[in-house]
């Protein structure tokens, strides 16, 4: 898995490839936590993710809830199978899908 | 003065211009050997341009030649250097001997500068180690540089000291200066152009500072005190013992003229150093220097006033050391010795002597600040290095610096510590995969382990759940609610290790105690989300799939909160999913409102549960199982029991995965319902 973060004023891009399980989770979620600090818009671009296994939901989960206390956090360009994961964990309900 | 100050000013920034020419030129392009010899040319050339078009300064002609050979060598290449100074410095030897070019001089001349092309390639080499020197060092090398040029002066004019002296106290301070000058703003120029550039003079803190850095500045503080002390010491000595001579001479020459002259001798003689007069009534002189004329009577009120001794006072409108006193009642006798006479010797020594403490200094400062980087700051560095991937992890790493008592002994303290560290780390990482083994045993045994219900004969069930490495957080449950209600339960906690088993135990509990006081699934989803959502911390939910059956009415309720989809095989038919409808996991968002849903069991319907760790296992080619091959593997053995059937599909993603790694816990549970009248 790999992280890219680009910030432009108080709206951030991380764009995140490969797998997010049990192994790559933890990584990503420091990565996250480490610049969340005055960003009001996150926009987490993962067109190049192909799974996301219930350690990454966990990321998005505690993300979404930490954007909704200080702006708004939206996910792009999520691929046929990681939006079925969604779907089936009643993800897709609360995440804001682009 | 001025106009030579401006025109070596200029001579100088055309140095400075023609380096950042090249460097600008070069910038890009690896120096091949060529080019290292063509920027040499260049150099050789500019210094052979500076013999020819010195700038004459006191009847001397000064120059700043050795920059050429000191630039390339330090600021591009070795090679450069050398060429530079070999080019510069016979052609000044030529031009010298044959042309009449400076020629007194070019011996110094040619030696330093070919010398300058050879310093720059060590301290190239060895100091700087191919990087550019600071200007605070620059300065010196130019310096210095120019320091050796006027010392050879000196060395080879030997039997010639007052020339040599001559051409030293004109030549030495402007040379030296704008050479050192030269070779700084150079080296500034170039850093600015490269982004090295930062203050010299600014204050660095103790932490970024180095420790050689630290060590050269405190050697260049005690090196020079150091020598200015023994500098100023030798000079008081050579000033007294000039005063000592200069009276022995005066008295010595006093008192032979006086003998012969009152011995009445017509031809009177001093030494060459020292002049004479006889003074006789009216300040007339009788005999000696200016002979005939008077002396001025302030001078001759001083001489009066001071016979006897040895003063400093004018003498014929000089400073002198005059020594006189009176031959008879009318007749005074003065011999006197010009203060600069007196003192020239003293001045050319002092003037030898703080060239050779510069350039001792000089030899001394790099020597020792050379050593102690090949000593101590080398060796800190080797064991730094090593030091380093220990800390990345590689405990294997022994670091071996063994040239002196104190490395050796830090490096086998070093890798005492480490052995020690991989002992302790075995035993803690034993100890964990102990407590570990113990963690799945215990959390194995909180699932229930007998799938037989001894009173019971219209149901079939089986579970398994296998646990990746590390304790997870999949359980399934399965119990009787009342007589006629059994519940079955599969959940899967996000997240692995100790934190995701404990969050399962709550998990489990919750749904299971709130099922068993009568609750509809809805209503357990909601009430056990709540539950576990108080003091959820970590932010862990948990997926649960939860159906209630009616063993009398085969009417199964059931509830999905962010669960795989279930299987169902209706008698006679295909396992399929249940495309059901899902509310978010348990614990993530307070006051879910759970989507119930009712199906109909009839006699042999099957109902299949799992956790993502099924379609979700890998192959090496990190392909996914999927829930599609899932239900072909169901479907290839539908006739089989429940209790037979879960073992098969257990069996199958094990060879689908190869040799990968078990990722995730795989869980499933079976249940059929069978109706014992049929």
């Amino acid at each position: 898995m790999t992280v890219n973060k680009e910030l432009n004023g108080s709206e951030l891009v991380i764009s995140v490839s490969g797998r997010i399980d049990t192994t790559t989770a933890p990584t990503l979620e420091g990565e996250i936590k480490d610049s969340l600090d005055g960003v009001q818009k996150l926009v987490l671009d993962i067109a190049e993710v192909e799974y996301v296994s219930s350690a990454g939901l966990r990321v998005f989960l505690s993300t979404h809830k930490t954007m909704s206390k200080q702006g708004s956090m939206v996910v792009k360009n999520v691929s046929e199978s990681v939006k079925e994961i969604f779907e089936v964990t009643g993800f897709a309900d609360i995440l804001t899908l682009e | 003065m001025f106009l030579m100050v401006l025109q070596m000013t200029g001579v100088t920034s055309l140095y400075v211009l023609l380096t950042v020419a090249v460097w600008y030129l070069t910038k890009d392009k690896k120096l091949g050997l060529v080019g290292k010899v063509l920027i040499g040319i260049v150099f050789g050339i500019s210094s052979i341009l500076s013999t020819h078009y010195g700038i004459s300064f006191d009847n001397m002609v000064i120059n700043v030649r050795d920059i050429g050979p000191l630039a390339a060598g330090l600021f591009f290449s070795p090679v450069s250097g050398i060429i530079a100074g070999l080019m510069g410095g016979i052609e000044r030897y030529i031009a010298g001997t044959y042309f009449g070019v400076g020629s007194y001089t070019r011996v110094a001349c040619s030696v330093s500068t070919c010398l300058a092309g050879f310093v720059a390639m060590a301290m190239n080499r060895k100091m700087f180690k191919g990087r550019k020197p600071s200007p605070f060092y620059a300065f010196f090398m130019g310096a210095v540089m120019e320091v050796f040029h006027m010392y050879v002066v000196f060395i080879t004019h030997r039997d010639d000291m007052k020339m040599a002296f001559l051409v030293v106290s004109t030549c030495a301070i402007p040379m030296i200066l704008f050479t050192g000058l030269g070779m700084a703003v150079s080296s500034g120029v170039l850093q600015i152009f490269t982004g090295e550039w930062r203050n010299p003079f600014r204050k660095v803190d103790e932490e970024s500072e180095s420790l050689s850095q630290k060590f050269q500045r405190y050697l260049f503080l005690v090196v020079s005190v150091v020598i200015l002390g023994s500098f100023l010491f030798s000079f008081v000595l050579q000033t007294r013992s000039a005063d000592q001579d200069c009276r022995l001479m005066l008295t010595e020459n006093f008192e032979t003229i006086r003998d012969n002259y009152l011995a009445g001798e017509k031809d009177l003689r001093a030494d060459s150093t020292v002049s004479y007069c006889i003074i006789g009534p009216n300040r007339r002189i009788l005999k000696g220097v200016d002979q005939g004329e008077v002396i001025p009577e302030d001078e001759y009120e001083q001489i009066v006033g001071n016979l006897g001794y040895v003063c400093k006072e004018e003498f014929r409108g000089v400073r002198s050391m005059v020594y006189a006193d009176r031959l008879d009642v009318n007749t005074l006798l003065v011999t006197a010795m010009s203060i600069s006479e007196v003192y020239w010797y003293r001045n050319a020594q002092a003037y030898e002597m703080a060239l050779a403490d510069v350039l001792l200094f000089a030899v001394i400062y790099v020597l020792i600040a050379f050593l102690v980087n090949q000593i101590v700051v080398n060796n800190i560095r080797m064991i730094n290095e090593s030091l380093g991937k220990i800390t990345n992890g590689n405990l294997n790493e022994v670091v071996s610096v063994r040239n002196s008592s104190e490395f050796a002994s830090l490096s086998d303290d070093i890798n005492q510590t480490v052995v020690a560290l991989k002992g302790y780390i075995d035993a803690a990482e034993k100890r964990i995969e102990q407590e570990l083994i113990l963690a799945q045993t215990i959390q194995a045994s909180a699932l229930p382990q007998v799938f037989k219900f001894p009173d019971r004969e219209d149901l079939e069930l089986f579970a398994t759940m296998k646990p990746a490495k590390e304790v997870g957080g999949d359980f399934y449950d399965f119990f009787f609610v009342d007589r006629d209600n059994i519940a079955l339960v599969i959940a899967d906690v996000s997240g692995k290790g100790i934190p995701a088993a404990l969050f399962m135990m709550r998990s489990k509990t919750a749904i299971r105690s709130y099922a068993k006081s009568g609750c509809t699934p809805e209503e357990v989803i909601s009430k056990a989300n709540d539950a576990l959502c108080e003091g959820n911390d970590a932010e862990m939910f948990v997926t649960v799939w939860i159906g209630i059956v009616d063993m009398v009415t085969g009417r199964m309720r059931c509830a999905n909160a962010g669960h795989e989809y279930p299987v169902i095989k209706r008698a006679g038919g295909d396992y399929e999913l249940i495309k059901d409808k899902h509310t978010m996991p348990l614990a993530a968002f307070p006051g879910i409102k759970a989507a119930p849903y009712e199906m109909q069991l009839h006699h042999g319907d099957r109902i299949f549960v799992y956790t993502d760790g099924v379609p979700e296992a890998i192959n090496n080619s990190e392909e996914q199982y999927g829930t599609d091959r899932m239900l072909d593997v169901l479907n290839s053995v539908k006739d089989k029991s429940v209790t037979e059937t879960l073992p098969v599909i257990s069996e199958s993603i094990n060879e689908f995965k190869q040799d990968a790694d078990q990722f995730d816990d795989i869980t499933m549970l079976g249940f059929e319902f069978i109706n014992p009248k049929v």
